[in-house]
C-alpha cells in the first residue's frame, strides 16, 4: 500500500511539474505574439567601443577555419591598423593533428590582428583552451565563435554593445542551423533552434528573467570569468555553469536576437544523440553544483529565482517524465490509476499535452511565424519523434552526470563532427 | 459491429496519420527547405535610406542629368524627371525627381515620389515630400512633413512644426526647430533649437570607474560618485551631482539641473533631465526619455546615442552628438 501511495504521489507530482512548465512555455509565447517587446540595446550607435578578443577553439577544423577567419576579418570591427585596432582574433589550436595548425599560422603570417595559441599538453577541451586564450587575450571583451561559425559583418558590434550596461555580465546572439537542406534531422533541428531562440531566448530578455549564455556567438566580461577561477575544466557544459556564475553574483545576461549567426547542425542521429546526452550530462552538472546557490542568491526576484531554476532543471525533466510514464504503467496494470476523477481529469490530459507535445510546439510555431517561413511549420509533428529520442538519451546524460558527482568522475570533452567540406556553406 | 469497429479503427488510423500528412508533403516538395536568410553584409548605417537610393540611383552609371526624363530602375521602374526648369506654378511631381541646380519651389508643394538634389535645396513652408537626397546642404521649412526619409550630405535645416515621419540625417550638421516631430535623428552634430552653449561644454570630472555599485539610490547636490552603479529602484543625481560611471536605473531616473553622468545611462523606465545636463556616453530607455533645456548627449568627434522605446522629448539649446531613435513618439518643445 505504501508503493502504490508513493506511485500515485509521484505521478501527481510528475504532472504538476509538467504543468509547471506548460505554463511556463505559454507564458513565453504569448509573450512574443502579444505583449510589447523590449528595444534591443542593439539600436544604440556609438563610437566608443571597447577592445575586443575574438576566441575561437579549434580542434582539427582544417576543412572550416578558413570560413570563420575569412568571416571575422570581414567584420565591421576595426582591426586594420595598429593604432585603430580594437579586435584580434585568437584562433586555438587544441591539440590538433591535422593541418588546422598551419593554416593558423598563414593567416598571422598574413594578419597582425590574428594571434594563434597552438595547445599540446596541458587539458583538452573547449574550457581549457579558453582558459589558457584568456590570459593573453588584451580585450576586456571576449567574444566567442566556434570554428564552424560563420559571422555576418555587423555581429561583433550588435553583441558587444551590450556591454555598454554596467550590469551585463554575458551577452548571447541567435544560432541559425545552415545545413537545413541536408535531412529531416536537420529540419527538425532547424525548428528547434527557432523555438529556442526566437521565442524563448527573446521572452526571457523581455520578461527580465535568465537568458542563457550558449557558449557560441556570445561574449562576457574577461575579468568577471579570470576573477572567479576561469571556466571549470570538469564541466561538460561551460556555457550553462558561466550562465549561473553570473545570475548567481548579480550579473545580466542578455540575448540579442538581431545578433544572428549561422551554425552547422549534426546530420546524423547517432551525432545528434551524443551532442544531446552530453549537454544533458554538462547541464545536470551544473544543477547540481548550482541548486543551492540559486535558492540563496540574494540577486534574483522571486520569478526569476523561479525560472532559472526551471531552466535549471530543464534537462532533469525528460528523465522526470520518463519515470512517470513507468509509474503510470505500473499503476495501469496494478489496476490503480483512479487516482482522480471529474474535471481533474482535465489536469491528467493538460499534463500529458505538455512537455513531449504541445508546449514546445507554441514556441517553435510562434517562432516560424515570427520568421515569416511558414511552410516548415507543417514539419511541427514530427518533433514528436524528436521528443522520444531525446527522452533516452537525455536520460543516458542525467544518469552519468550522477556518477560524474558521486565518483568525482572527470569528464573528457568531445568535439561534434563537421560535415561542411570547406566553404561556407552559406 | 465489426463494421463499427473497423470505422473506429480507421479513423483511429487517420487521426493519428493525418497530421503528419502536410509535413510528408513539404518534406517531398521542399518548398521551405532553405536555412533561415541572413545579410551577411549587413552593418547599421544610421543614413542607410539615402545611401541606399543613391546607390540604385548613381551606381549603376546609366543616369544622364542631361535627359529631363528618363527611367531608372529602384525596387521598380521609375520615371525620373531632370526638373531645373520648372512649370511655372508646377506644385505637384508625381514622379521621381532630378534637381540638378538649386531649384525655387512653391510653398505647399507636394512630391509623390523620392527626391535627388545635386546641389543646395531649399523647400519652402508645407511642404509635402515623400523622401530626399540632397548631396550638398538643406533647409526644410515651417510646417512641412516627410513621409519617409531626408538626408542631407552636409547639413540640414529643419525649421518650426515639421513632422518627420521616419529618418532625418546630415552627413556633417543638423539643425533642428521646435514643434518639430520625429522618429530618428542622425548627423555628428544635431543642434535642436539652436543647440547648447558651447560655453557650457563638458568638464570632464578625475574619478575612478572600477567596480560595481547597487545600494546607492541618489548623489548628493554637488557630490561627485566614481564607478559603475545598478540601482534596483529610482535613481537621482540631485543638482550639480556628477557620476564618473556608467548607471544602469530599474526605477525611474531624474536628473535635476546642471548634474553630469561621464559614461552611459540604461534606464527600464522613464529618465528625466530638468536642464543643463550632460550625457557623456549613451543614453537608452525601454520607457521615455524627457531633457529640459540645455542639456548635451554625448561629446565632440564620437557618435554617441539617446534610444527610448515610449517616446524622446527634447527642449531647447539642446544637442546631440549622433543618433536618436524612439519607437514611440519624438517632439521638440
Amino acid at each position: 500500500m505504501v508503493i502504490i501511495f508513493f506511485m500515485k504521489l509521484y505521478f501527481v507530482i510528475t504532472v504538476l511539474v509538467m504543468l509547471a512548465y506548460a505554463v511556463r512555455h505559454t507564458v513565453f509565447t504569448y509573450n512574443r505574439l502579444y505583449q510589447p517587446q523590449k528595444m534591443y540595446c542593439q539600436d544604440i550607435l556609438s563610437s566608443d567601443i571597447p577592445f575586443v578578443s575574438v576566441l575561437i577553439p579549434m580542434h582539427n577544423e582544417e576543412l572550416v577555419a578558413h570560413g570563420v577567419l575569412d568571416a571575422l576579418l570581414r567584420c565591421d570591427y576595426p582591426a586594420d591598423t595598429e593604432g585603430n585596432r580594437k579586435m584580434e582574433i585568437v584562433p586555438i589550436n587544441d591539440f590538433s593533428e591535422d593541418k588546422t595548425r598551419e593554416i593558423l599560422d598563414t593567416y598571422a603570417a598574413k594578419y597582425d590582428c590574428i594571434h594563434p595559441i597552438h595547445r599540446y599538453s596541458g587539458d583538452r577541451g573547449k574550457p581549457a583552451a579558453l582558459n589558457e586564450a584568456m590570459k593573453s587575450a588584451k580585450g576586456q571583451i571576449i567574444v566567442v565563435f566556434d570554428a564552424d561559425y560563420i559571422p555576418a559583418r555587423g555581429l561583433l558590434r550588435e553583441l558587444v554593445v551590450s556591454f555598454m550596461d554596467p550590469e551585463v555580465g554575458a551577452v548571447m546572439g541567435r544560432v541559425i542551423p545552415v545545413n537545413t537542406e541536408a535531412n529531416i534531422l536537420t529540419r527538425l533541428l532547424d525548428l528547434e533552434r527557432s523555438g529556442g531562440y526566437q521565442v524563448d531566448q527573446q521572452a526571457r530578455y523581455n520578461l527580465n528573467l535568465l537568458p542563457q549564455y550558449g557558449g557560441t556567438v556570445g561574449g562576457f566580461r574577461k575579468d568577471l570569468i579570470l576573477a572567479t577561477g576561469g571556466f571549470k575544466v570538469d564541466i561538460l557544459a561551460e556555457d550553462t555553469e558561466l550562465t549561473y556564475r553570473l545570475a548567481c553574483s548579480g550579473w545580466k545576461i542578455v540575448y540579442a536576437n538581431t545578433a544572428e549567426c549561422y551554425e552547422e547542425a549534426p546530420e546524423t542521429w547517432e551525432i545528434r544523440a551524443r551532442q544531446i546526452r552530453r549537454w544533458a550530462r554538462g547541464h545536470n552538472e551544473v544543477m547540481f553544483r548550482y541548486f543551492g546557490t540559486l535558492l540563496s542568491t540574494k540577486y534574483l526576484r522571486p520569478l526569476q529565482r523561479i525560472d532559472a531554476l526551471m531552466l535549471l532543471t530543464i534537462y532533469l525533466m525528460p528523465v522526470v517524465l520518463l519515470l512517470g510514464l513507468l509509474d503510470s504503467l505500473g499503476l495501469f496494470f496494478l489496476g490503480e490509476m483512479d487516482i482522480i476523477d471529474g474535471w481533474w481529469v482535465l489536469l491528467f490530459i493538460g499534463a500529458y499535452n505538455t512537455f513531449g507535445n504541445f508546449a514546445p510546439f507554441f514556441e517553435v510555431g510562434t517562432a516560424n511565424i515570427l520568421d515569416a517561413s511558414r511552410q516548415r511549420m507543417f514539419l511541427l509533428p514530427y518533433l514528436s519523434f524528436n521528443f522520444y529520442f531525446y527522452l533516452w538519451f537525455i536520460t543516458q546524460g542525467f544518469f552519468e552526470s550522477v556518477v560524474d558527482v558521486l565518483t568525482k568522475r572527470k569528464a573528457s570533452w568531445q568535439k561534434t563532427v563537421r560535415f561542411r567540406q570547406g566553404g561556407t556553406g552559406v | 459491429m465489426s463494421i463499427y469497429i473497423g470505422l473506429c479503427m480507421l479513423l483511429f488510423v487517420l487521426m493519428m496519420v493525418l497530421p503528419f500528412v502536410p509535413g510528408w508533403l513539404e518534406m517531398r516538395r521542399k518548398k521551405d527547405v532553405r536555412h533561415l536568410y541572413i545579410n551577411g553584409d549587413f552593418v547599421r548605417n544610421p543614413r542607410y535610406f539615402s545611401t541606399s537610393f543613391k546607390q540604385k540611383l548613381l551606381g549603376t552609371g546609366s543616369l544622364s542629368i542631361l535627359k529631363e526624363e528618363q527611367e531608372v530602375m529602384l525596387s521598380k521602374k521609375e520615371i525620373l524627371i531632370q526638373a531645373d526648369k520648372l512649370t511655372a506654378g508646377q506644385k505637384k511631381f508625381e514622379n521621381l525627381v532630378f534637381f540638378n541646380q538649386q531649384p525655387e519651389l512653391l510653398p505647399g508643394s507636394v512630391f509623390h515620389k523620392e527626391i535627388y538634389a545635386r546641389q543646395n535645396i531649399q523647400f519652402p513652408e508645407e511642404t509635402l515630400l515623400r523622401a530626399a537626397a540632397c548631396e550638398e546642404n538643406c533647409r526644410l521649412g515651417k510646417s512641412s512633413r516627410v513621409i519617409r526619409w531626408i538626408d542631407a550630405e552636409r547639413q540640414m535645416e529643419i525649421a518650426e512644426n515639421c513632422q518627420l515621419d521616419l529618418s532625418a540625417t546630415a552627413g556633417e550638421h543638423l539643425l533642428i526647430a521646435s514643434g518639430c516631430r520625429f522618429r530618428r535623428l542622425y548627423a555628428p552634430m544635431i543642434d535642436i533649437q539652436g543647440g547648447a552653449s558651447r560655453l557650457q561644454q563638458m568638464m570632464e570630472i578625475a574619478g575612478t570607474q572600477d567596480g560595481l555599485q547597487r545600494d546607492v539610490n541618489h548623489i548628493e547636490a554637488g557630490q561627485v560618485l566614481g564607478g559603475n552603479v545598478v540601482a534596483k529602484g529610482d535613481f537621482t543625481l540631485h543638482e550639480g551631482a556628477v557620476l564618473v560611471g556608467s548607471l544602469k536605473v530599474y526605477g525611474d531616473l531624474l536628473l535635476e539641473e546642471g548634474s553630469q553622468i561621464q559614461g552611459n545611462v540604461f534606464g527600464e523606465k522613464r529618465i528625466r533631465l530638468l536642464g543643463g545636463n550632460w550625457i557623456r556616453g549613451s543614453i537608452f530607455s525601454q520607457g521615455r526619455i524627457e531633457a529640459g533645456p540645455g542639456c548635451i548627449f554625448g561629446h565632440a568627434d564620437a557618435v554617441e546615442s539617446v534610444v527610448a522605446r515610449n517616446g524622446i522629448v527634447f527642449s531647447s539649446h539642446t544637442t546631440v552628438y549622433g543618433f536618436v531613435l524612439t519607437e514611440g513618439e519624438g517632439s521638440i518643445l
